[in-house]
Formats: structure tokens, C-alpha cells, sequence
């Protein structure tokens, strides 16, 4: 499916690097409301990295400032060792929306939005090449969508819309992808294909940042875990970081709630949960 | 029959065989063509306040770049933008939100323009700035509204594909590495540059009309972006026309015949659409309760 390239053997050479470097992020909105506080942290090139936390928890600002879109007020921000400025030149960040950020009414089809995955590497005049329309067909396809390639994006479910918007972060194929709660509002089979192709991607070399509400599938997944409430809570590896301490001290009382209702053990600290112990995380 | 097709005739063609209408005509469609592209960028990124702001705040710079000899659409641009800038940093600095600061810093361009127009008012020139001055029109004018309009075609025509991705979704065109600050800027230059396209045909006060309109009347036409943008031309092109007939027969001010040719324009796509229309969707309603729930597609809800 991907062309050996350059850029693979390169990831292959410094496989284990760090590709997200954060140090002492503060980020803040001009209303008062400091949305992260002094957050540090790092993740390995080419693995997936589940980012948790309630709601308000300063997740998606994290993504912002991972774009540059959120000024930080201090610290900063590294991406595969460059100024994150310099690399969005270099296409290495592919995003993927909260669907409420969308205007659905746009007029344009689902195959103009996954090109526009490819609209910084076409050429000056932005005239699609064989190859941008060869990766849009195929991105569409991996995601199962060529059959409404020419519909309007708001003429599609929701699990169809986060379909197309995956597809368009597959068809610009970058180093790094984001995804900003990829799995809510969608059913099973379509979480399981997205979690399917994510997987594939990371095998290929990507690394993968997946903002989530879903606690029950994060450990057949991710190879890293980051808790977020304002601060860091924890990060690291799955199997060190997924504790129900953790959660508990992320959530709050919810969660402390539901485990004791599943026969988990709140209270003991470094038992990293499987996933039939793991209620879902009320929306 | 052909009695009556002589009575249009005679109405709806034979008044351009003036000179100055025919002038009128080509000049206003011209704006329309103008206004029409940008108003389909415009209207899809919500910033439907910031043309009317930067419409009415070229004023100043207009009026400055007269008394310096200096391109009006040089003095337009620089004025125009500063005031958007001031009010985004007015935004920026304040719990002032950005319709809020964007309504201060533009009525008081306006304001200032309006001030520098009565102290230079000796020149005849600034009265048609306001209202549009269709009928006369001078070789002088021509040649601004021609180069302003030519520039933001020319701006539209080169960036096309990244002012679509733009206004659709702002960081997906950051994150595809496109300079999102340029892209801003282009769009308000290309706001600027048919505001003047548009002054004679419109004049300054109802040139947000041009800017607005076309685009809204696209988006309830088509669910494609450059058919959109199309029939909003026509739609323009086609009120300068008629506005332009209503104004020579009953001798009105042509600006507003345009501008009110182009509501009532509005008003019939807006029941008559065969997509979003208002009769469509009474129409299509009815065929789905009746066809219970065969349809895959969510029913619409706007
Ligand atoms: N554009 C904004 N302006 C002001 N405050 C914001 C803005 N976006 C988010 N916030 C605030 O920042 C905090 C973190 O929000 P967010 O990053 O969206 O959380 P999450 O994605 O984890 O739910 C919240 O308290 C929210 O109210
Ligand atoms: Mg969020």
C-alpha cells in the first residue's frame, strides 16, 4: 500500500526518537481561562498515544497548540526536533477535527474535502496531479467512502463524516496525526475500522496522537497514554500509565464509582486495567 | 404577438443603445462580476460584517489618496485593512467581542472619512462616492475601477484553491503548511479592491449589498462551490441590468434600483430554490413522511 520512501527509512534509523517534545506548556484564552498549565511532556516517533481527560480538560487547546493555532503563554513546543512553524511548512502534521468545528453547509463534495488533505504539496496553481487524485482514491477507499465521493459533506452520517475527515488526514500523509475525539457519535464497526487503519499507519511509521472519551478500547491500542486536567496527570508507556489510580485522580469521583461498581480495585495503585474491567467513560 | 415583443424591445434593449447606458451597463456588470466572486468567499467564512467594515472604511483612504495623487486603490486597501486589523487587535486586547470592535473601528473610519470629504467637499467628485454615479461616469474612473476590479480577479484567479480551503476550514489550511496570515490578507485586499470596483455602479454605503448578496443567493442555489459562485454572478449581472432599466424608465437613482432588483433576487431563491428553497423543503418533508424512513441520508435540519 505505501511506497518504501525516504521517509520511512529515515523513521527506521531514528525509530525510538522523540517526535512530540513539550516543556512547561502554558496556554491561556484572552477570557482568563488558563486551559494548560505548565504541562511537560514526550512521546516516541511511530506509536499511538492515547490523550485522556474529562471534559474541559484542555485537550483539544493541547492539539491548538501542537498546530500553532493557541500561542503558548510559556514553554514550548517541539515537533521531531524542529519549531513547530517550520515543520507545518514540511507537512508534518495531519488533523483531524471535533466534528462541531465543521460548517457542514459548505458546498463542497467529500472528494474535495480529502484533496484538500493534498493542497500543500500540489504545485503553485493547485492543479491536482495523478498522484494527489491517486492517494485521494485510495485514501477513500481504506476508509470505505468512494461510494459517496460526490455527495455534499453534510449530506452524511456521522460516522461517515469522521470517516471522510480520516481519509483526508491518510491522503496528506504526514508525520504526525492528531485526531481530536475520532470516536464519538460512532458506532462499533466504525470505530474498530478506524482503529484498524490507525494501527496500519503506525506500523508504517506514523505517529498518532488520538484524543478520546472511549476508555474501554484504549489499551488494545495505544502504546502510550497522556492524562490531562489542566496539568499532566500522567504520562508514559500503557501498561505503567493506565492505572485506576490514574483515572481515578483524571476523572474524579465518576470513575472511582463505576470500578468499584465492576469489582476493580480503585485504591490499588500500579494494576494496569484490562479492558474488561474498564467501564465506558459516561458521555 | 410581435407587438408585444416589440414593447420589450423597446423597453428592455433599445435604452442601451444610449451611450452613457451602455456604459452603465458594462461598467456595473463589470462591479457585479467583481463583487460576485468575492462575495462566494465572503459569505461561506462568515464574514459578512467584515465586508461591510472594510466597504466603509476605505473611505479615508479614498479621499487621502485623491489628495496625495496617489492610485485610490492604493489609499482603499491601506485603510480598509487597517481597520480590520485595529479591530482584531481591539479583539485581541479586550473582552471586546470581534463584531463589537469590528462595529466601532468602522463607523468611525467612516466617520473621519465623511469629515475629510466636507473640508475637500469643493470637488464634486466625493459626492458619488457614497451613492454611486452610474450615469456619468468619467475616463478617470473607469481606469480605477477596471484596475482595482482586474487586481482582485487576478488575486481570486492565482489563489483560488487555497481561498476555498481558507474560508472552509482555516486550520486545515495551516496545517497543510499554506500561510494562513497572507490568506487573510488577500481577502481583505480582495475586499477592498471590488468595493472600489463597485463605487460607481453602487456607491460606498450599499456596496455591501454586492458583496453579500451573490454569495447568498449561490449558496441556496447549488451545493457546489464554483456552480454557486456562478449564479450568483448571473444573479448580479442580471439585477444591474434591470435595476439599471427600472431607474432609466422611472427615472431613479440606478444604485438602489440595483441593490433592490438584487433583495427581491434573493427573496425568490429563497422560496423558489430547487435545493434549499423554502417551497423544496415543504415539498420534500411531506414526500418523506409519507415514504417513511427509507432514505439513508439524515434529514437536514437547516
Ligand atoms: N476559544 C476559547 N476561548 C476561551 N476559552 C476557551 C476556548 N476554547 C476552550 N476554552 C476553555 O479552555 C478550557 C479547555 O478547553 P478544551 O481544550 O476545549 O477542553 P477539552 O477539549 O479537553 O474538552 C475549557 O475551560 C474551555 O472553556
Ligand atoms: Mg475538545
Amino acid at each position: 500500500m505505501r511506497t518504501p520512501s525516504l521517509r520511512g527509512l529515515a523513521l527506521t534509523a531514528n525509530n525510538g526518537s522523540i517526535a512530540v517534545d513539550i516543556q512547561h506548556l502554558s496556554v491561556g484564552y484572552s477570557n482568563g481561562v488558563i486551559a494548560l498549565d505548565d504541562v511537560s511532556a514526550q512521546l516516541p516517533s511511530g506509536a499511538i498515544c492515547a490523550v485522556l481527560g474529562a471534559n474541559g480538560g484542555g485537550k483539544s487547546t493541547l492539539c491548538k497548540a501542537l498546530m500553532g493555532i493557541q500561542r503558548p503563554h510559556r514553554g514550548s513546543v517541539r515537533l521531531f526536533g524542529g519549531a513547530v512553524n517550520r515543520m507545518l511548512k514540511r507537512n508534518t502534521i495531519a488533523y483531524v477535527p471535533q466534528s462541531d468545528d465543521i460548517d457542514w453547509d459548505f458546498p463542497v463534495s467529500v472528494q474535495d474535502v480529502v484533496m484538500m488533505g493534498r493542497q500543500g504539496q500540489m504545485n503553485w496553481l493547485r492543479i491536482p496531479s495523478r498522484d494527489d487524485k491517486r492517494r485521494v482514491a485510495q485514501s477513500l477507499e481504506r476508509v470505505g467512502m468512494q461510494a459517496v465521493a460526490r455527495r455534499q459533506i453534510g449530506e452524511l452520517s456521522g460516522g461517515q463524516k469522521k470517516r471522510v475527515f480520516i481519509a483526508r488526514a491518510l491522503a496528506q500523509h504526514a508525520r504526525l496525526m492528531l485526531l481530536d475525539e475520532p470516536f464519538t457519535g460512532v458506532d462499533m464497526t466504525t470505530e474498530n475500522d478506524l482503529l484498524d487503519i490507525l494501527r496500519e499507519e503506525r506500523n508504517a511509521g506514523t505517529t498518532i496522537m488520538v484524543v478520546t472519551h472511549n476508555l474501554s478500547s484504549v489499551p488494545d491500542y495505544s502504546d502510550q497514554v497522556m492524562m490531562l486536567n489542566r496539568r499532566v496527570i500522567a504520562c508514559g508507556p500503557t501498561a505503567h500509565t493506565f492505572t485506576a489510580t490514574h483515572l481515578g485522580n483524571t476523572f474524579g469521583g465518576v470513575v472511582n464509582e463505576l470500578l468499584k461498581v465492576t469489582g476493580a480495585v480503585a485504591g490499588e495503585g500500579n494494576v494496569a486495567m484490562s479492558r474488561s474491567q474498564l467501564p465506558e467513560y459516561p458521555q | 404577438m410581435s407587438n408585444s415583443w416589440h414593447a420589450v424591445w423597446q423597453w428592455a434593449i433599445v435604452p442601451f443603445t444610449f451611450d452613457f447606458m451602455w456604459e452603465a451597463l458594462w461598467v456595473g456588470c463589470f462591479g457585479a462580476l467583481c463583487c460576485a466572486v468575492v462575495s462566494c468567499f465572503v459569505v461561506s467564512k462568515g464574514w459578512s460584517l467584515v465586508g461591510d467594515a472594510v466597504s466603509h472604511a476605505v473611505l479615508p483612504g479614498i479621499i487621502l489618496a485623491w489628495l496625495a495623487a496617489v492610485p485610490l486603490l492604493v489609499g482603499a486597501m491601506v485603510s480598509g485593512i487597517l481597520c480590520v486589523l485595529l479591530a482584531g487587535w481591539v479583539n485581541r486586547r479586550s473582552r471586546i467581542k470581534a463584531d463589537t470592535a469590528l462595529g466601532i473601528c468602522f463607523t468611525g473610519f467612516l466617520a473621519l472619512g465623511l469629515i475629510l470629504m466636507s473640508t475637500v467637499s469643493s470637488n464634486v467628485h466625493f459626492s458619488h462616492v457614497l451613492l454611486g454615479h452610474l450615469l456619468g461616469i468619467t475616463q478617470e474612473a473607469r481606469l480605477q475601477l477596471l484596475s482595482a476590479g482586474g487586481l482582485a480577479l487576478l488575486i481570486v484567479a492565482c489563489r483560488f484553491s487555497d481561498l476555498k480551503l481558507f474560508c472552509f476550514d482555516a486550520v486545515q489550511a495551516r496545517v497543510a503548511g499554506l500561510n494562513t496570515t497572507v490568506l487573510n490578507m488577500l481577502l481583505l485586499m480582495c475586499l477592498a479592491l471590488t468595493t472600489i470596483a463597485t463605487l460607481q455602479a453602487v456607491g460606498l454605503v450599499q456596496a455591501i449589498a454586492m458583496l453579500v448578496t451573490p454569495g447568498a443567493i449561490g449558496t441556496l442555489m447549488s451545493r457546489r462551490f464554483v456552480t454557486g459562485m456562478m449564479i450568483g454572478i448571473a444573479a448580479s449581472m442580471l439585477a444591474v441590468w434591470s435595476g439599471l432599466l427600472i431607474a432609466f424608465h422611472a427615472n431613479l437613482s440606478p444604485g438602489s434600483c440595483i441593490v433592490l432588483v438584487q433583495f427581491a433576487l434573493f427573496l425568490l431563491t429563497l422560496i423558489g430554490s430547487p435545493y434549499r428553497g423554502y417551497l423544496a423543503r415543504r415539498w420534500r418533508g411531506r414526500r418523506r413522511i409519507s415514504s417513511e424512513e427509507g432514505s439513508p441520508l439524515p434529514v437536514r435540519s437547516v
